[in-house]
């Protein structure tokens, strides 16, 4: 019981998945479509798994009263008042106090966040100049000119109507070309690790998530 | 957005930036408000956009097979009793066994056949267009053998995996430049929100500053007092 | 007898009364629709020259007992009606029906009308137009089985290629075991639903069960609540796997937040506060990953990264210590488990890209010959 249906659960379910691609018959696809459902229904469950490990973390906090507390306090509360707003009020109305708090807080908060990547990429770049071996000047080479075919200074000192179609055209042969290639290496390589890691799960030859064993 | 929507929205976002200087305690706040707020936003979806119509309305709706769902759903709660908890095994082996299967097959019909489809191109006609396709088909080609992993890459596939290699860091290198230019104009839209009320902006920046002026000095003096 | 799906349905020519042109339909059809769940049949017909560019067909289904239901009115060019696509009821299965098709002019006068004999609709139990990808896909696991029939037999040895990113975890986790500081393992960004994120978690057993014999504590946030689940059971079985159940410590597995950015604030508050002394980051990530790549550079940790995402790729070559590239993130819980059954694996992929690279050149030399019947082979049904 303990490790046979398990086993047994991942085989069913990843084989059902596979047949449902080469099988059109209305019936499995049905069953497909509603084991997909479950599926997103047992994710939706574990949420409260998820709260559970917040206060269970930030609680320990809490009750230390170290000077972590108050950010403890912060977060606990916010997940629990954003959580109950969504849950016992309206949850899509323009004028509700959860969109209010997701447009006033959430919203702003990703875009900066994100925003803070145009710093990191400066410095990656700069790091990234300091290499030295053949594959890093390769790199550097293509990101330069790639960036080169982008602004309008490429164009303005290698134009479009130059010889090999300047620094944008340089740019769009380096991305359709030997980037494609590299591309689709990664991709194609990427596809048989993730092929040969789904039958390895879907077979139980890795089962580290059904509590290990043979 | 109105004036009050303004001023903490524009706060929690010069505290989130005050992170490029170092770690600090208005970046530690906004941080945490920001991960409170988002995993109660997603709590809250999770009830509202799948347990409540996948679940609740459908078994009221007579969908009495979805119960396997729930009851499925309840089994991870197990965790909670360490005596029972390998029961929670069972929605875990089920969940990851079907994604398993889903991404075999997507796999499979899509990246693997169809990158290599479009790869099939003519190398002969079409002049500068065939020696790009000449370029396109050894690329991909050499750049496979690269993850070649049960052979010494030496001699002959050694060669071949190099260029391979080659091929990979231009593209890695064409990715690069080609997302620099689309992060700075994040950086771009970001400052601009901010100068939708300059005053507001200005204050805020100031008593931020104003902040972590007297909170380094404090940092430093505790320093060097310990 | 009517059988179906594999007859065209022969058709029957009524006089189509006062029409003023010498407007026709020919080649009138009605058959099964091809690799489908059911209760659809495709009507195909073929106007004459001389058919009026505004004309119309009007579809009619007219069941055994002589109910007629009307299906569609679309522009007689479009040559073709499926009666059961998406969202439209079709006719059931296994009860013969025939349909009415009408040539009308613009103001909806009759040109012409045509019946076919009773056709019925099938669901079929496997996809035709699939059969390529069944057959790259039964070779494929055939040779993994024959790999791992080899392996299991122990007569065959595998030598697998150094993988340095892979070597280097354990001088990650030694160097976090001499400083006294935690390893934070950061599985992506992406749902269970994703096969990067099972790699991740196949790859956290084996570090679990390292960072449990060095007794290090292991830190792992995730950014969903299920990832969080199965985290938990893994590295509780790494654990179990060292001889060491007691080092597993439920502390060190968090769920953060979905939200990408939040999460992203999160684990940078771990990298800045906790100080790990090594940062692996295997999984799906997307624009976070330069974020995390450079706060732990700034940290000081040593920083291993793996994933298939091309486009994060050269962010975390620039920024992190060593990087396993697509299929190596892949095979490296094989190349940690030294397992031989697994690691064949490893070797079932090196052949089948071998064939991959074969097809390719000759693809593009049969290509360049004209002959696009192979490549044409490579094509998936949607």
């Amino acid at each position: 019981m303990k490790r046979a249906v398990p086993w047994l659960l991942t085989f069913v379910a990843g084989a059902l998945m596979i047949n449902d691609f080469f099988v059109p018959h209305r019936t499995h696809a049905a069953i497909t479509q509603e084991l997909q459902q479950w599926g997103l229904i047992v994710v939706a469950f574990t949420y409260v798994l998820g709260m559970a490990n917040v206060f269970d973390l930030h609680f320990k906090k809490i009750r230390r009263g170290s000077s972590e507390a108050l950010y403890s306090i912060v977060l606990v509360g916010s997940m629990l008042g954003m959580a109950a707003l969504g849950i016992f009020h309206d949850h899509q109305g323009e004028h509700s106090p959860f969109i209010w708090l997701y447009n006033t807080v959430y919203d702003p908060l990703s875009a900066t966040m994100f925003a803070l990547l145009a710093f990191f990429i400066t410095s990656a770049a700069y790091r990234a100049f300091r290499a030295r071996s053949t594959e890093a000047v390769l790199l550097l080479s293509a990101a330069i000119l790639v960036m080169l075919g982008q602004v309008p200074v490429g164009a303005a000192i290698w134009g479009p109507d130059s010889f090999l179609g300047g620094f944008p055209g340089l740019k769009d042969w380096i991305m359709d070309v030997p980037n494609l290639a590299g591309k689709r290496a990664i991709l194609m390589g990427a596809a048989l690790g993730a092929i040969s890691t789904g039958i390895r799960v879907i077979l139980g030859l890795e089962r580290a998530h059904l509590g290990g064993g043979k | 957005m109105d004036a009050l929507q303004l001023w903490i929205s524009t706060a929690l976002t010069l505290c989130i930036l005050s992170f490029l200087w170092k770690d600090n305690p208005l970046y530690k706040l906004a941080e945490h408000l920001f991960v409170g707020i988002s995993a109660g936003y997603y709590i809250a979806l999770a009830w509202q956009e799948t347990i409540r119509p996948n679940l609740v309305e459908e078994v009221a709706r007579g969908n009495w097979i979805r119960l396997g769902a729930a009851i499925l759903g309840v089994l991870m709660f197990t965790r909670f009793v360490p005596k029972i908890s390998w029961l929670s095994r069972w929605p875990l082996a089920f969940v990851v066994g079907m994604y398993a299967g889903i991404n075999v097959i997507a796999f499979a019909s899509g990246d693997l056949i169809l990158q290599l489809q479009s790869t099939m191109v003519d190398v002969v006609h079409d002049g500068w267009t065939a020696v790009s396709n000449v370029i396109l088909v050894i690329g991909l080609a050499t750049s496979l053998i690269y993850f070649y992993f049960s052979k010494e890459q030496k001699g002959a596939l050694g060669v071949v995996s190099r260029i391979g290699i080659f091929f990979l860091m231009i593209s890695f290198g064409a990715s690069f430049g080609y997302t620099v230019m689309s992060r700075m104009s994040l950086a771009i839209g970001r400052t601009r929100e901010l100068m939708v009320s300059p005053a507001t902006t200005g204050i805020l920046l100031l008593a931020v500053a104003v902040f972590l002026f007297v909170w380094g000095r404090r940092q430093r003096s505790t320093g060097e007092g310990a | 007898m009517i059988r179906g799906a594999a007859v065209a349905a022969a058709c029957s020519v009524l006089v189509a009364a006062g029409s003023a042109t010498a407007a026709s339909l020919s080649d009138v059809t009605a058959k099964d629709t091809p690799n489908d769940g059911g209760r659809s049949v495709t009507v195909t017909w073929e106007t004459s020259a001389d058919t009026p560019a505004d004309a119309s067909v009007r579809l009619e289904r007219v069941d055994a007992s002589g109910v007629v239901t009307e299906i569609a009115v679309v522009p007689a060019s479009q040559a073709h009606v499926v009666d059961g696509s998406s969202g439209q009821e079709g006719p059931p299965d296994r009860t013969p029906v025939s349909y009415q098709v009408t040539l009308e002019d613009a103001s909806g006068a009759s040109l012409a009308v045509v019946s076919t004999d009773p056709i019925m609709a099938l669901p079929q139990f496997f996809h035709r137009g699939r059969l390529n990808v069944l057959v790259m896909l039964g070779v494929f696991t055939g040779l993994l089985f024959y790999n791992i029939w080899r392996a299991n037999q122990g007569t065959s040895h595998f030598y697998i290629r150094r993988l340095a990113p892979v070597d280097a975890m354990d001088e990650a986790i030694g160097r976090a075991t001499e400083m006294g500081r935690p390893v934070l393992y950061v599985p992506g960004i992406e749902e269970v639903q994703d096969i990067q994120t099972i790699a991740a978690m196949l790859i956290l057993e084996r570090v679990a069960e390292k960072t449990a014999n060095y007794e290090v504590p292991l830190t792992v946030p995730t950014r969903t609540p299920f990832v969080l689940a199965v985290a938990d059971e893994v590295v509780r079985t790494g654990c179990t796997a060292a001889g060491r159940p007691d080092a597993y410590r439920p502390d060190g597995i968090r769920y953060i937040s979905n939200e990408q950015f939040a999460y992203c604030a999160g684990v940078n508050g771990i990298i800045l506060r906790d100080r790990p002394a090594a940062n692996f980051y295997l999984g799906r990530f997307f624009a976070e990953s330069l974020i995390f790549a450079e706060t732990g550079f700034a940290a000081g940790s040593i920083q291993i990264a793996g994933t298939a995402e091309v486009t994060q790729l050269p962010f975390f070559i620039a920024a992190c210590d060593y990087t396993l590239i697509g299929e190596e993130f892949f095979a490296a819980s094989a190349y940690l488990s030294r397992d031989p059954s697994l690691l064949s694996t490893l070797r079932a992929a090196d052949w089948a890209k071998v064939i991959l690279v074969l097809a390719l050149l000759t693809g593009a030399v049969l290509e360049s010959l004209g002959m696009s019947a192979f490549r044409d082979w490579f094509s998936v049904a949607g």
